[in-house]
């Protein structure tokens, strides 16, 4: 922590924390993931592709406001995919608070607005919906966790294939080779 | 950390993440440091946008990248 502050003295910045760049996922099955493992709230903000852009830009006060970055996590999703995913929609396009599944395959959601609701309104449904995850979400033990994720055969799939070139011939390796007895 | 947070831009690519180990804040077989919906970095996940906040702030990216391939490794999941 000491090396980093020293390095932040370096660069001297003054900007606008509310007008931040908004985050976002490459997928929703990455979100979902991230969101479960942080035990954070996800804020899905769904709808056709103009007005996603257009939501990107108008939740920037509301989503970088101070009682709120860093509690959350936000993924943009255009088209109906992540319907698949995610239950308890009202609709198919808005900005929903998603509490993601145990394995983070999944999500529920527990509170929805209009895509073109005022920043008020979201922060207010923020800190509710957040105020609701809080008293509902028991914290991870991760070891038990990954245990019982191994035992269900859970898999996820992202874009690096798991394992490592263990022998060095160029090819990764699924698991762990086995020394043989002798 | 808010004050870290402020001068840093924290851009955390999820090259791959294993169940949920991924970006989870402690040491493996560790309950998280941090409650549910409580305060934890403010990472940007995709390369785009966390160079496009960067440009707009004017702050230093801090770069991490992880596969699950580093879950036994102490601090990273």
């Amino acid at each position: 922590m000491q090396e980093m502050a020293a390095i932040a003295k370096k660069y001297p910045v003054e900007f606008d924390q509310s007008q931040a760049v908004v985050q976002d996922f490459l997928s929703l099955g990455q979100a979902l993931n991230v969101a479960s493992a942080d035990q954070r709230l996800l804020v899905l903000i769904a709808g056709p592709k103009g007005r996603i852009e257009a939501a990107r830009e108008a939740t920037r006060p509301a989503i970088n406001h101070e009682d709120h970055l860093g509690r959350f996590h936000v993924d943009f999703e255009t088209g109906d995919e992540w319907t698949k995913a995610i239950s308890g929609a009202k609709s198919n396009q808005g900005i929903l608070f998603v509490k993601a599944g145990e394995f983070g395959l999944s999500g529920r959601v527990l509170q929805q607005l209009p895509l073109d609701a005022s920043c008020s309104e979201i922060h207010s449904a923020l800190t509710q919906a957040n105020e609701t995850f809080m008293a509902t979400t028991e914290q991870k033990q991760y070891q038990s966790h990954i245990r019982k994720g191994h035992r269900l055969g859970i898999e996820y799939e992202s874009v690096i294939p798991y394992g490592e070139d263990r022998d060095g011939d160029g090819e990764i390796d699924q698991k762990r080779r086995r020394r043989t007895r002798r | 950390m808010p004050k870290l947070r402020e001068q840093f831009l924290c851009l955390f690519m999820m090259l791959a993440a294993a169940l949920a180990e991924a970006a989870g804040p402690g040491i493996r077989g560790a309950e998280s440091k941090v409650e549910p919906g409580q305060v934890g970095i403010d990472w940007y996940t995709t390369w785009d946008t966390g160079l496009a906040e960067a440009k707009r702030s004017g702050r230093p990216i801090m770069f991490m990248a992880a596969a699950t391939q580093c879950s036994g490794v102490s601090g990273v999941f």
